[in-house]
């Protein structure tokens, strides 16, 4: 049955002369999966507000949406909000009270439900989602994924019968992502409930939707089954683009005129044991690979380094080691909470060690932070760069003239004259990144950087980075995302326990892991270990027969 | 595990209390501090003073009774003082003071005030333990849901903003001008608060928006609470009720109110009528005291 039709859908925000959705036309069925993906600014968001009655946005419309036979804009409120529940991407900012339990109730208390009925679908709730050992807390103690768990909960608890996402994972790590994907998993199973989510982090969520759409300049170019999604890459060339976000298995085959594509390593594994990959290895030379020279200079040094924030808790630092040299891009991996940014503010200065030696050789070193919303200042791109050389040098025409080579740089030319708040998550980091940079800095810190990242943006950051260490500039990156660090960092090494684990150039290092390695490595380990990242692979197979 | 070293029942009993109904709570403090605060009788003060820093040292131990007996001398000599001089009224002249009457009546209404004021000032304390913000946001849910919500959004309010002022002071250490003069500082200040301000507008469209798709303003709200009323709820909101019904009775009654102008005139107890006053009022103060210490001499046992 079909549970949602959109018919020839056009919005056009007021004051914009581009249409944000273009002649939209599909039909969703009852207890789909539908993942929508695209570039930043492709429409998706404006789509998905569509579906819920409150969050429609103003403009100039055309077309219509039909919910179970009725049009959205006629619903009834009161159905408008049980029977579609939409969450939004930021975890903070949608929690409304201070405890976890009064949060679960928020939904129902509108509905003026009595106290015996809320406390019994509340347990309920609470028991489906494994909430009732936080349940007593108050909602700032949680953390951002136990937030979204509680968000998507208290949305559960007035059992809608479609549930909308937009972007629910970007401002999870890689772990928490994978939970929240398998309860909504675990949602859509149990009770059929129509799931259609937005997303740009696709290798979780690949596995699990019916149909992927995808949206270019608010038009849907693609609505299908993601496994044959490859029978449309050739005809388009934005689609391409977006391909690059996909599942790496996915990538890998792209080429090979399956049938259907694998999505996971367990697929992909079934049909590497099909093909005739004897010669592969003979015929595979990489020559593109990067080198790195261990002898460049040393810009850092710290040496059995021991850190605590108390005197009675714990150690975050134990004796570790660590040196960065002149143009590199040192990735440091990790899991969640063990220390890692730590470590980076404490090479920023920003913390005295206990015990241990830091050498840094006459270098101004900055931080970019997490959310780099909390460095912008002023009221447009152009000014937050100019406040970075505010102190610099007494020429103003200097001055100038360094904003702008800094805009161009962090190719933000376009935007100068727009609110840092304006521009998206890429683009803001970028900002943060050009700002700090100002400084005169030569070694750059960067905390998650391609947090809530989509592909275009992330394979953007690389090349500026990239661009920056050609430049004698030393970057140091925490981060989740081993593919980007395959992508892009010189030397990687795993943060454990305090101590960095197993520091090697990048491409020895991931072939040597067994588990925290590339989704490329681990499809190809068991027929060639040196293969890493994604273009490898393909290099590697284009040699079959 | 905490583990309960000494076995005096001084400053480290858990107050058991709490964990009534609010509504209990609220009406059982509403009485005590009531009567302390409306009745004019001297021994009914000092139950209410005694009883107080009785529980206050069970509760805190004896740094807590200290601190107390400092400020109720205080607040009794600062009383008598002020009163003495600025007040004439009274029949009984005790000096003049610059051509002033100073009188008994004055001196003595004001230690009683003082007493008063303390104990008002000790009880608050208990109160302020017994009802934490979710049992006041449930208190003020049963008369407005509206109230309880803004509340409990207050609530949630502050620890993000103390978070994220946090995180804009540790991303701003690296943009600091070098050049540390007032001017400069005081700069930064108003950066790092205009950074606050403009990232909280910001999400809060997105609470809004959160509020409106989950229902807010379609109807008339309810406001869920966690709290049930017990049986022993019953029996204790009706034991004080009884015992308070006694105390008014016998206080209107027996006419036990004291004067103090223009004549000080201080009830005597004769009758066991009198006393029954004092009886009632003390078993009311004494109360949630003994409900603690009995809870905690089972918990010692085990």
């Amino acid at each position: 049955m079909e549970k949602i039709i959109i018919d020839k859908l056009s919005f056009k925000y007021p004051l914009s002369d581009k249409l944000a959705l273009d002649n939209i036309k599909l039909a969703v069925n009852e207890g789909e999966f539908i993942i929508f993906c695209g570039k930043s600014g492709c429409g998706k968001t404006t789509l998905l507000r569509h579906l819920k009655k409150q969050s429609i946005p103003h403009g100039d419309r055309e077309g219509n949406i039909l919910v179970d036979g009725v049009s959205i804009f006629s619903m009834e409120k009161f159905d408008a909000v049980t029977k579609i529940g939409y969450l939004y991407q930021n975890p903070d900012a949608q929690i409304v009270t201070d405890k976890v339990w009064h949060e679960l109730a928020f939904g129902l208390e509108s509905l003026n439900m009595d106290n015996k009925e809320m406390k019994r679908k509340i347990g309920e709730m609470s028991s489906y989602f494994g909430i009732q050992n936080w349940f007593d807390l108050d909602t700032s103690e949680l953390s951002g994924g136990q937030k979204q768990i509680l968000n998507l909960a208290s949305i559960m608890v007035m059992n809608p019968e479609i549930l909308i996402l937009d972007e629910p994972t970007s401002q999870l790590d890689p772990i928490k992502a994978k939970e929240f994907m398998y309860i909504l998993d675990r949602i859509n199973k149990d009770f059929g409930t129509t799931i259609i989510m937005s997303e740009h982090r696709l290798e979780d969520a690949m596995s699990l939707c019916t149909r992927i759409g995808v949206l270019d300049e608010g038009k849907l170019i693609v609505f299908d089954d993601p496994k044959k999604i490859h029978k449309y890459i050739d005809k388009d060339r934005v689609l391409k683009e977006i391909f690059s976000g996909f599942p790496a298995v996915m990538q890998v085959f792209i080429n090979q005129n399956l049938n259907e594509l694998p999505i996971d390593v367990k697929d992909g594994k079934k049909i590497l044991s099909k093909l005739d990959i004897s010669n592969l290895n003979e015929l595979y030379n990489n020559k593109k690979r990067r080198s790195f020279d261990k002898d460049k200079e040393v810009v850092l040094k710290g040496a059995d380094c021991w850190f605590k924030y108390t005197r009675d808790g714990k150690y975050f630092l134990r004796g570790l080691n660590i040196d960065a040299h002149k143009g590199e891009i040192f990735g440091i991996l990790g899991g969640n909470g063990s220390g890692k940014t730590t470590l980076l503010r404490t090479i920023g200065g920003e913390l005295k060690m206990q015990r241990g030696s830091l050498k840094i050789k006459d270098k101004v070193v900055v931080m970019v932070p997490q959310n780099p919303q909390s460095i912008f200042t002023e009221l447009t791109v152009g000014d937050e760069l100019y406040e970075g050389v505010k102190f610099s040098c007494s020429d103003d025409e200097e001055k100038v003239e360094r904003v702008i080579s800094m805009l161009d740089l962090m190719e933000l030319s376009h935007l100068a004259n727009n609110n840092p708040y304006d521009i998206s998550g890429g683009e803001q980091q970028r900002l943060a990144i050009g700002k700090l940079l100002l400084r005169e800095a030569d070694i750059l810190l960067l905390d998650e950087p391609t947090k809530a990242l989509d592909s275009f943006f992330k394979s953007k950051l690389g090349k500026i980075l990239t661009k920056l260490k050609e430049d004698g500039k030393t970057i140091i990156m925490v981060s989740h995302d081993i593919e980007f660090c395959a992508n892009y960092a010189d030397r990687c090494t795993m943060f454990f326990n305090g101590e960095l684990i197993g520091t090697e150039v990048s491409h020895s290092f991931f072939k040597d892991n067994n588990f925290y390695t590339t989704t490329s490595n681990r499809l190809c380990r068991d027929y060639n270990e040196d293969i890493v990242t994604v273009e490898e692979a393909k290099l590697w197979l284009r040699g079959k027969a | 595990m905490e583990k309960i070293a000494n076995y005096s029942l001084i400053g480290g009993v858990r107050m058991s209390f709490e964990e009534f109904h609010p509504i209990s709570i609220s009406l059982y403090f509403l009485i005590v501090m009531g009567i302390s605060m409306v009745v004019s009788n001297l021994f009914v003060i000092f139950v209410s003073l005694i009883c107080g820093l009785i529980y206050n040292t069970v509760l805190f131990g004896f740094k807590k009774l200290g601190k107390y007996i400092a400020l109720t001398s205080m607040l009794v000599s600062v009383m008598v003082i002020v009163n003495g001089i600025f007040v004439h009224q009274g029949e009984t002249i005790l000096l003049y003071f610059n051509e002033n009457p100073i009188t008994l009546e004055s001196l003595s209404f004001g230690a009683y005030s003082g007493i008063k004021f303390s104990s008002m000032i000790i009880w608050f304390n208990l109160l302020n333990k017994a009802l934490d913000g979710e049992k006041i946001s449930y208190l003020f849910g049963r008369v407005s849901s509206l109230f309880s919500l803004m509340l409990s959004m207050i609530l949630r309010y502050i620890p993000i903003l103390k978070r994220r002022y946090l995180e804009i002071e540790q991303g701003q250490k690296y943009l600091i001008n070098d050049n540390k003069s007032i001017i400069n500082s005081l700069e930064a200040g108003a950066k790092r608060l205009s950074v606050l301000i403009s990232w909280s507008l910001e999400s809060s469209i997105d609470t809004g928006i959160s509020m409106e798709s989950r229902g807010y303003g379609i109807g008339k709200r309810s406001s869920f609470h966690l709290f049930k009323w017990e049986i022993r709820d019953s029996i204790f909101c009706f034991s004080i009720a009884i015992l308070t019904i006694f105390f008014i009775s016998s206080y209107i009654v027996y006419e036990m109110e004291d004067f103090f102008y223009p004549k000080l005139i201080i009830q005597s107890y004769e009758s066991i009528y009198d006393f029954i006053l004092i009886v009632a009022f003390s078993i009311v103060c004494i109360l949630p005291i003994l409900l603690d210490v009995v809870e905690e001499i089972r918990w010692r046992k085990l």
